[in-house]
């Protein structure tokens, strides 16, 4: 797996941070770490004393809204894709940034394709988690393969109709 | 019509760039064919029996004189000579390479075209009336809507892996020229209390396993709330839709399970979460677009005496007017169907020196514009009455003048197996014995308006089941069957024909339609149309004739 | 067992391909190696598959055909019309 990372706005191969950890397996002490949503809904408590950053992996099926009031508990949300024909989280991503105003990491995980990686970065993915064998300067020449966007997303890419219509901007005296 | 500026033509120009770079992976071997095959498919590429097919789009189905001119040049360069029009009022080309992909699709965006989102589970071409713009019982123009929705739809990063493709119809008449309730979502324009136009929303219609008619979503839709009202559906759909079988996955299904209430109340929920966003439909651009649309410069002509002369003293011209011609709102000018049916032809084939003479003739006769219709047929919107007598000898001389618009010769027919990968039997050469068979008949009893549509399986792109007579067909025992349903109609008295009984061998089809008519002939009151014969006395007759009392 | 050939489609043009004896790809069915045992087809399908995986050919499958006086002919009628082409002449 290689993680490319979007955060600041230029895409990089970064390392990661973080352990995604399986059910029943113990926390890490010393790193971030991600747990499933069925985890987090049936023992939080046990994860409460934790002072390190927590992270959240939704599968495809499962809805972030059951879990609406804990996300400012969450640093990153992880959501799968589990192949080409499932795009329910283009929704979830987006919903996250404009209407629940979560700020932290949002990465795609599972099939994650090159193809793919411009229209989840504008529905507010900022890191991928691209499947092994795939070839990672490949994915980050796909970042703004098309630069014209023809509908408001979560990115803060002016639409078509707003470079159309856009007031030209008065220059300021110097 | 509509003319990209520099944003539309950047996009379609990265996306052609985009997929030049995918088939390149293809070719190298860096992308497996599993891989690939979602890719080609989001850009129209399918692959068919005995080569890959590419489908083009043609947005609500209007095409410049050099957009079919590019497209002629294309048929011949890179296909065999010709191309196939879609009830989708899209062109498709048989016979592609896929190392040729890449230059076509430059070829295309040069003339302003592109193949995207013409195929996979996203959002179709949005399909319109064929007489937008010129039929006088219409409220708005809904074209620049269909190209409000075409830019909205374009790349949608949302909605591009979605349960299932999507189709959107709008009409902006009351009389529905573009089957409204068979699609995903159908759009009808009207006025609303305040004056202000607007849409009637139609959602869950569509054909394939399990045909269904749309129910009414809304019934007044401002338009500048049109794209977050889509976006809201979509959004409804893309979560809650099934993706675990295909054959339950396209919008219909969500909607009879759900109930439409249920279904409206997640719409309007979701819809005032983001009414009031930046999709809200900005007046300056709505103007922009509707600007491209505006009707040519008509001359005012009084209606033309030399047009009822030539009528009078011309038999076949005469004969050609009352089929093909659709009144125009504006006086002295006439729209004309291209009819792509001759008899014994290939539905909505056209050979590539056919577009380039029909191009010819759009900018001496129709203001350089030509229409794709979803009955697979070719308009030219905005011809004075005065040169009819002219571009019909000129279209006969093409073998483009056939008499038949909405008559039993101008048969919908899919490509079916003898190109289609997922046919179960042939509906061309179906088609071209049955118009050769009712012609005759047709010229003899005056047979109306009766239409008939051919798919050859049950994925039904030829919308078997709203012809007045549908034929499926099927594979039985190792041969073709064919199924036929009675009592269908696409118009805005929508309904789904009935199968009458068990099918017919591809032997027995032809002699079935005919004892069909035949029986229908004994029974016809004034000139009734059949559908309305049908509606009247039910199939028993019908089916007493086919099958005997059994 | 009926007698199988092995087909798929070339990927550079989607034309139809058969497989011959020596593993090589025809665009006609005549040239195909007719398979008259269940190891022997699964054998060449084997091969045929690894063929596919590398990327020339795409959609690999076996076909059931009859051997007639004229040749091979396939006893479905898609692949009849995989073989011959369209059963309708184009414009
Ligand atoms: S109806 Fe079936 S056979 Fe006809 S074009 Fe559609 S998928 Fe192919």
């Amino acid at each position: 797996m290689t993680l490319i990372d979007y955060g600041n706005g230029s895409p990089a191969i970064a390392g990661d941070a973080w352990t995604h950890v399986a059910d029943g397996a113990v926390l890490p002490p010393d790193r971030p770490a991600t747990i499933s949503l069925e985890r987090w809904k049936a023992g939080r408590d046990g994860l409460t004393g934790r002072n390190l950053p927590l992270g959240i992996r939704l599968e495809s099926h499962e809805r972030i809204e059951e879990i609406l009031p804990d996300l400012p508990r969450f640093a990153l949300i992880a959501l799968d894709f589990p192949n080409l024909n499932d795009g329910r989280h283009f929704t979830t991503a987006r919903l996250l940034r404009e209407r629940y105003g979560f700020r932290g990491q949002l990465r795609a995980t599972g099939q994650v394709l090159r193809d793919q990686i411009d229209l989840m970065k504008r529905c507010g993915f900022d890191a991928f988690e691209l499947p092994a064998g795939k070839d990672a300067a490949s994915a980050i020449a796909a970042f703004g393969e098309i630069s014209v966007a023809y509908q408001p997303a979560a990115d803060a890419h002016p639409t078509a109709a707003q470079l159309r219509h856009r007031q030209p901007v008065q220059a300021m005296a110097s | 019509m509509y003319a990209y500026d520099g944003l539309d033509e950047t996009l379609v120009r990265e996306r052609a760039t985009q997929f030049r770079g995918q088939v390149a992976r293809r070719i190298s071997g860096e992308l497996s064919e599993d891989d690939f095959k979602p890719l080609r498919l989001r850009n129209g590429l399918y692959l068919q029996l005995h080569a890959y097919m590419l489908r083009v789009a043609i947005p609500y189905g209007v095409l410049g004189s050099d957009q079919l001119r590019a497209l002629a040049r294309i048929a011949r360069r890179y296909d065999r000579g010709y191309g196939h029009f879609t009830t989708r009022q899209n062109i498709q080309f048989n016979w592609i390479r896929l190392a040729d992909t890449p230059d076509i699709l430059d070829e295309l965006a040069a003339a302003e075209m592109h193949a995207i989102q013409t195929s996979g589970n996203c959002i179709r071409n949005t399909t319109t009336d064929q007489f937008a713009g010129v039929a006088a019982d219409e409220i708005e123009d809904p074209r620049p809507w269909a190209e409000i929705i075409r830019q909205w739809s374009t790349l949608h990063p949302e909605f591009s892996f979605l349960p299932r493709k999507f189709k959107i119809a709008i009409s902006g008449s009351p009389s529905d020229r573009t089957a409204i309730a068979v699609h995903d979502i159908g759009l009808s324009m009207l006025h609303g209390p305040g004056g202000e136009t607007g849409f009637k929303v139609w959602v869950g219609g569509g054909l394939g396993r399990t045909p269904m008619l749309a129910e009414a979503l809304r019934d007044f839709l401002p338009g500048a709330d049109l794209l977050s009202y889509l976006e809201a559906i979509l959004r409804v759909f893309n979560i809650e839709g099934r993706r675990d079988n295909l054959y339950k996955s396209r919008i219909k299904i969500l909607v009879s399970t759900l109930g439409i209430d249920r279904f409206r109340d997640l719409v309007e929920a979701e819809w005032a979460q983001i009414r009031d966003s930046a999709l809200r439909l900005d007046e300056a651009e709505v103007s922009r677009i509707r600007a491209r649309f505006s009707p040519p410069a008509y001359e005012a002509t009084a209606e033309s005496g030399q047009f009822a002369g030539r009528r009078l003293e011309d038999a076949a011209f005469a004969r050609w007017s009352a089929a093909n011609l659709f009144p125009h709102k504006q006086p002295g000018y006439a729209a004309v169907t291209v009819s792509l049916k001759p008899v014994g032809g290939i539905p909505g084939d056209m050979a590539a020196d056919q577009m380039d003479a029909l191009a010819g003739l759009a900018d001496e006769y129709s203001h350089g514009e030509i229409r794709v219709t979803h009955r697979q047929n070719l308009i030219l919107a905005h011809v004075r009455q005065d040169s009819l007598y002219d571009l019909w000898r000129a279209l006969d001389s093409l073998g483009l003048a056939t008499p038949n618009l909405m008559r039993v010769t101008d048969i919908i027919a899919c490509p079916g197996l003898d190109f289609c990968g997922l046919a179960t039997a042939r509906s061309i050469p179906v088609a071209q014995r049955l118009s050769e068979r009712l012609a005759e008949i047709d010229e003899r009893h005056d047979l109306g308006e009766l239409t008939i549509n051919i798919s050859g399986c049950i994925n039904s792109c030829a919308h078997h089941h709203v012809g007045h007579i549908g034929i499926l067909g099927l594979e039985k025992a190792g041969a073709e069957s064919y199924q036929v349903t009675l009592g269908g109609s696409s118009a805005e008295d929508a309904s789904l024909g009935k199968i009458i009984g068990r099918g017919f061998g591809a032997d027995e089809i032809v002699t079935a339609i005919e004892t069909i008519i035949v029986t229908w002939l004994e029974l016809r009151q004034d000139g009734e149309r059949f559908l309305d014969s049908l509606r009247r006395i039910g199939p028993a007759p019908f089916r007493e004739a086919l099958y005997g009392r059994e | 067992m009926a007698h199988l050939v092995i087909t798929g489609n070339r990927l550079r043009d989607g034309a139809v391909v058969w497989r011959g004896a020596a593993g090589d790809w025809s665009r006609d069915i005549a040239d195909a190696s007719i398979h008259a045992t269940e190891g022997q087809l699964a054998a060449s399908l084997d091969t045929a598959r690894l063929e596919e995986a590398s990327g020339r050919i795409i959609g690999v499958y076996e076909v059931e055909v009859e051997t007639r006086d004229h040749g091979v002919v396939p006893a479905r009628l898609r692949e009849r019309v995989r073989a011959d082409g369209p059963t309708v002449s184009v414009v």
